[in-house]
């Protein structure tokens, strides 16, 4: 339970920049994922956090403390690892008593404590089991108990969800989220899985190549992505570049390399800047093309192939060599559609996001 | 980058591998250039081996040898491994533990059983004699081939274990990917299994040829005293005629001579490292 | 399928001859132990007269000694130089720990007549007597090399983040070391340590060139004994030798159950 900031904090190892310069202000009790592809930095950025690597510059405050001085086992707090890292000789109640052992905890209150715990994840029965004794999701269970009952001031998760399988995970998801909340623990959650970081967080951080690319709610990020790259990594995205001729009246006319495009949509640049719109797939409307004349700030196009994944129909539609994606739900649509079709592509004028160039 | 503070801990043993193995090389060396006659520093001792026939005869035979020992290890130990790793199921550790056990026993107690075995009147000759096979004994202790079978013993047990180790690592799933794609077995066998073996294969080789090649128990032992490889040949600069320095410069040789040899597989091995 | 019942066959045949190549010499030293001629000469009749005679060798057993001793402290000081190593040359950076290790294997890869003799001639250019902490040396610069084999086999089987957890569960270093690494290192530890003292007991080249005159080890008495005409008490004294290993060996092989490869070392 503590106010966490990172400032200016920076990685470097030998020529590669890891992490750099990053600032994060994280309020008591919330709960943040730190979401980006594999090399991004936050595994490392995680690792600072919790002491096992020092920032080459800038500081780690907990509670308007700097903790740099601070080793790890000092710092109070807890982690899961993606290996979970229970102790393979002890067995799952020692595993768990291990850090109140550490913490000082009087011998009279540690069972008591570790069976609180183990309770408050359903393994109280496994508690005198061997870690190899367990399957993938109960091993999860008692890496969670265990970093829980020293009550940490801040839980570290590492990947700590992708070792289970998919039906696992989510059920894992909702579970996880409801003992952080009791807890009202801050949490850090490094993930580069999308789904995860927005279901159990309050706020996401986008890493990419050692930076921030954006911070905000779920819903902010997924909604009004900064930048290209939060578009694409969260959720999937189709992108219109070029150099804003004009707009207005919910008309934004752009010049693409050999055409020009006008998209349904507001924009606050002017005209001659190189701009960037991305629509997000379940966005667009799709209908069959009727005569030959088409909408101002829609797109014409014929269906180059439909992807069917059960509850999405997706068809990626060739605008005159330009692909745009567009997705349904299955039962929305009012009929399937045709390979080869020729289709009128829309969207609500909001639905037209402008990203940094 | 700040240094860890955790690495001393690899300094005693670094520190005594530095002081009582790096270091005695590098006094071999610089006696190697002493002249044992005149304590001169000079090249004497490298002039005198190379002009001596009967020297450079000795580093031929050792060298031969030690090809022997090789080719018969290999010839040995590959079916061996092959039908360990991929006939055998539930045998096949038990095979590796007897194949590893007599690796581990006594290398003196290994060759003097063979001097025993071998001897006149000893227990093969006397079987070979009563099934007629040979009239007066085989009379083959204390020749090269006493020696050549004495290193095999010693040695070989290492091929058989490096070679099974890179068949076992082996998917089968790539044999029959090959197989599904129209290979016959013999084409399997020669562009798939065999090549991904050779790891296995140069590592066995290095293992045993090296070794081979400093040995001279097994030679004086089951050689007869002749003095059959180098390695006697520095032995008795040391125990007989009393010429350390000219000793030092051979095993200086024999060592330059392992590095060149241990230098060459390494490299073959990269080309067939996957 | 007959080709596969052919293979198999022919199969079962190389092993058998191996297996005999492996161990009729070994079995009829053995055997030869418990016959009464002076001459190891046939028909065999029991006796246990060699093994009295052992019992009874005062160098023998003043040798056994030695070679006791020696193998107790090479297995001993390998195991702690060992682990220590092993565990330090993780925070090393990635090309010193190359250096560093082929430094600590190299003598896996030199003959061991090589390393007796430098040795010897490093103890002459100092200007020293020879002396059995020399021998000792000697013997520990040869066997680390094999703990380490078996060391870093477990090591690497031992996730760095076990002891990351335990940090972050609270716990300083030492605790550290002394509940997780220690108790995950253990049977390594062991096995290394029984694996280098089999090596110094059954070590001849390094003793050979360093023994101190009027000290002696099994082997060099073996030795000395097959150079002088040899006794029936030494089949008996070969078979103590290989007993004693196979129960040594057994220990190690029980520890390392399914690690037995490491042993050979042939994975690096």
């Amino acid at each position: 339970m503590a106010r966490v900031n990172l400032k200016n904090i920076t990685k470097v190892y030998g020529s590669n920049t890891v992490v750099d310069h990053i600032n994060l202000d994280v309020e008591d009790g919330s709960l943040v994922s730190i979401l980006g592809p594999s090399g991004c930095g936050k595994t490392t950025t995680l690792r600072m956090i919790a002491g096992f690597e020092i920032p080459d510059d800038g500081e780690v405050l907990f509670d308007d403390q700097p903790v740099g001085r601070v080793p790890v086992n000092k710092r109070n707090i807890g982690m899961v690892f993606q290996s979970y890292a229970l102790f393979p000789h002890m067995t799952v109640a020692q595993n768990v008593a291990y850090g109140l052992e550490q913490h000082g905890v009087p011998k009279s209150e540690i069972p008591g404590r570790v069976m609180d715990a183990l309770e408050r994840v359903h393994m109280a029965e496994y508690a005198q089991r061997k870690p190899k004794q367990l399957s993938g999701g109960q091993q999860q269970r008692v890496a969670l108990a265990r970093a829980l009952v020293i009550r940490p001031s801040v839980m570290l998760l590492d990947e700590c969800l992708s070792a289970l399988d998919k039906k696992l995970r989510v059920e894992m998801q909702s579970e996880l989220r409801r003992l952080l909340e009791e807890s009202k623990v801050t949490t850090f959650f490094v993930t580069h899985d999308q789904e995860e970081a927005m279901t159990l967080s309050d706020r996401i951080v986008v890493m990419h190549d050692g930076i921030i690319e954006q911070t905000g709610t779920p819903r902010e990020v997924y909604e009004s992505p900064r930048n290209r790259f939060v578009a694409d990594f969260l959720g999937k995205a189709d992108f219109f570049e070029g150099k804003l001729v004009s707009a207005g009246n919910g008309i934004v006319t752009i010049a693409t390399e050999n055409s020009e495009l006008t998209l349904t949509g507001s924009t606050t640049a002017a005209p001659g800047e190189d701009v960037l719109f991305a629509v997000r797939p379940e966005h667009v409307i799709m209908n069959p093309a009727v005569g030959a004349e088409t909408p101002v700030g829609a797109l014409r196009g014929k269906i180059n192939h439909i992807i069917y994944s059960g509850n999405v129909i997706s068809s990626i539609v060739d605008c005159g060599g330009m692909m745009v994606r567009t997705e349904a739900t299955g039962g929305s649509l009012s009929r399937e559609p045709q390979r080869g079709e020729e289709v009128i592509l829309s969207w609500e004028p909001d639905y037209l996001i402008q990203l940094e160039k | 980058m700040i240094k860890d503070r955790r690495t001393i801990m690899t300094w005693p043993a670094m520190l005594t591998l530095l002081l009582f193995a790096l270091f005695p090389l590098v006094i071999m060396f610089y006696t190697s250039f002493i002249s044992d006659a005149t304590g001169e520093f000079s090249m004497a001792n490298y002039a005198k081996f190379f002009s001596n026939l009967t020297y450079i005869k000795v580093t031929g035979t050792s060298i031969l040898i030690s090809l022997c020992v090789t080719l018969v290890s290999l010839v040995i130990a590959y079916p061996l491994a092959y039908i360990m790793a991929k006939k055998l199921k539930g045998l096949k550790n038990i095979i590796l533990v007897l194949v590893i056990i007599p690796f581990f026993t006594n290398q003196l107690v290994r060759v003097y059983s063979w001097l025993i075995f071998l001897q006149d009147g000893g227990i093969l000759n006397r079987l070979f004699m009563t099934f007629g096979l040979a009239e007066n004994g085989l009379g083959i202790l204390y020749t090269k081939a006493a020696v050549i079978i004495g290193l095999t013993h010693a040695f070989f047990p290492y091929m058989v274990v490096t070679i099974f180790m890179a068949l076992e690592r082996l998917d089968d799933a790539m044999l029959e990917a090959s197989r599904s794609l129209g290979a016959s077995k013999t084409t399997t066998f020669m562009k798939v299994i065999f090549p991904l073996s050779m790891p296995g294969v140069i590592s066995g080789v290095t293992i045993v040829f090296i070794p081979c090649l400093g040995s001279f128990v097994e030679p004086r032992i089951l050689g007869g005293t002749g003095g059959l490889t180098i390695g006697n040949i520095i032995e008795d600069q040391f125990f007989e005629i009393y010429g350390w320095n000219f000793g030092a410069a051979i095993a200086f040789l024999l060592l330059a001579m392992v590095l060149i040899c241990m230098g060459g597989l390494n490299s073959a091995g990269k080309r067939w490292q996957v | 399928m007959s080709n596969n019942n052919k293979t198999g066959v022919l199969g079962k045949i190389l092993i058998i001859l191996v297996l005999l190549y492996l161990y009729a010499p070994i079995f009829v030293l053995m055997l030869l132990s418990f016959n009464e001629s002076r001459y190891n000469s046939l028909p065999f009749a029991f006796t246990l007269d060699w093994y009295r005679d052992l019992a009874e060798d005062r160098a023998l057993m003043e040798a056994a000694k030695n070679s006791m001793v020696l193998a107790l402290i090479t297995g001993i000081i390998c195991v702690i130089l060992g682990t220590m190593f092993i565990l330090g040359q993780r925070y090393l950076a990635r090309r010193t720990e190359g250096i560093f290790n082929s430094i600590v294997m190299m003598p896996m890869s030199i003959p061991w007549l090589i390393m007796g003799l430098s040795s010897l001639l490093m103890i002459r250019q100092l200007g020293f007597e020879k002396n059995m902490i020399f021998v000792a040396l000697g013997h520990i610069v040869i066997s680390l090399p094999y703990s380490l084999l078996v060391l870093r086999a477990r090591i690497s089987s031992l996730d760095k983040s076990l002891e990351e957890m335990s940090a972050s569960l609270g716990a300083g270093p030492l605790t550290t070391f002394r509940r997780i690494t220690l108790p995950a290192l253990a049977p390594a530890m062991i096995a290394g340590g029984f694996l280098s003292f089999m090596i110094s007991f059954d070590n001849f080249p390094i003793s050979y060139f360093l023994m101190p005159s009027g000290y002696s080890t099994l082997p060099i008495e073996i030795q000395l004994s097959i150079k002088f005409g040899f006794t029936p008490e030494i089949n008996a004294l070969s078979t103590v030798i290989i007993g004693f290993s196979l129960v040594v060996l057994a220990i190690v092989g029980l520890i390392m159950r399914s690690n037995i490869k490491s042993l050979v070392g042939g994975d690096n």
